[in-house]
């Protein structure tokens, strides 16, 4: 799906609520990289800062995709049973924001 | 350690359980505004109307016993004919019988039964054979999420305000 998304419609819109084309399928294609941040770490900390990477072409949009897609095979193929128990913890900055599915954390 | 060998194992319906939760009371919020009068609407003449989608999403979480109950679905062998809901309460009362007859099928289920092969055919026509872990992962629990994502740009192109699903909507859930 990602590879027939020409770059004239990168900026595209359905509604001026919605995410840009651009947007919308660099956050799928970063997803396949939370595998790696979610397996092999405790926590993500929005404080500590994120910035969405702009692909210019489809090619560097698919290039940057493959290279998550890898990423998140390789920490499942190292991860063992146990680590799928661990808590993994969503936050930004000092208080406990989110846990996983959405319980508030006390 | 146990040393029963009698205790069934029940990992993968502990986890799905835990992720139909969450995935129908999302579903839920999306299904509930939408108003009847917009059932027939449709985003492009090659979409699904309003109606249609809606009924889908609905429909994929009673698909639930079928792949946990039995070992193939033929399409050649039945008379599928999807629900009509004429009101937002009749789709609504259709998806919450789905879903709490999906998590009772769950409960009822062991780890090995996620094991066994379930095959999709139309009489000779084979489309997949997989093992139930997959089909409920895959094809039940991931189907359900896409074609909820389409009924969020149903909601936004209608100017119904999209509920937080995953995170903050334009509308509602800031962080």
């Amino acid at each position: 799906m990602l590879e027939r998304i020409i770059e004239e419609t990168f900026d595209w819109k359905p509604h001026e609520k919605s995410m840009s084309m651009r947007h919308l399928v660099v956050l799928v294609a970063d997803m396949f990289g939370w595998i790696e941040m979610m397996v092999d770490a405790d926590e993500l900390d929005f404080a500590k800062g994120y910035e969405q990477p702009k692909p210019k072409t489809t090619q560097e949009l698919v290039d940057f995709f493959d290279a998550k897609l890898d990423a998140g095979v390789k920490s499942l193929k190292n991860a063992n049973d146990a680590v799928f128990a661990e808590d993994w913890t969503m936050r930004n900055g000092g208080p406990l924001s989110w846990t996983a599915f959405g319980l508030l954390a006390p | 350690m146990s040393t029963s060998s009698t205790a069934l194992s029940n990992n993968f319906s502990s986890a799905l359980i835990a992720e139909i939760e969450q995935e129908a009371a999302t579903a839920r919020k999306c299904l509930e505004r939408i108003p009847a009068e917009k059932f027939d609407w449709k985003p492009h003449e090659k979409s699904m109307s309003f109606r249609t989608l809606a009924t889908h999403v609905a429909e994929m979480f009673g698909w639930t016993p079928s792949t946990m109950q039995t070992s193939e679905l033929d399409f050649a062998k039945i008379d599928y004919k999807p629900y009509e809901p004429a009101t937002t309460g009749d789709l609504l009362e259709y998806f919450d019988k789905n879903v709490a007859e999906a998590i009772d099928t769950l409960r009822n289920s062991d780890d090995a039964a996620y094991m066994e092969n379930w095959t999709m055919r139309n009489g000779e026509k084979v489309y997949f054979t997989m093992p139930k872990a997959i089909v409920m992962r895959s094809f039940v629990m991931n189907h359900i999420v896409h074609h909820r994502g389409q009924l969020t740009v149903y909601l936004r192109l209608n100017d119904i305000p999209v509920p937080s699903i995953y995170g903050p909507s334009a509308d509602e859930g800031q962080m």
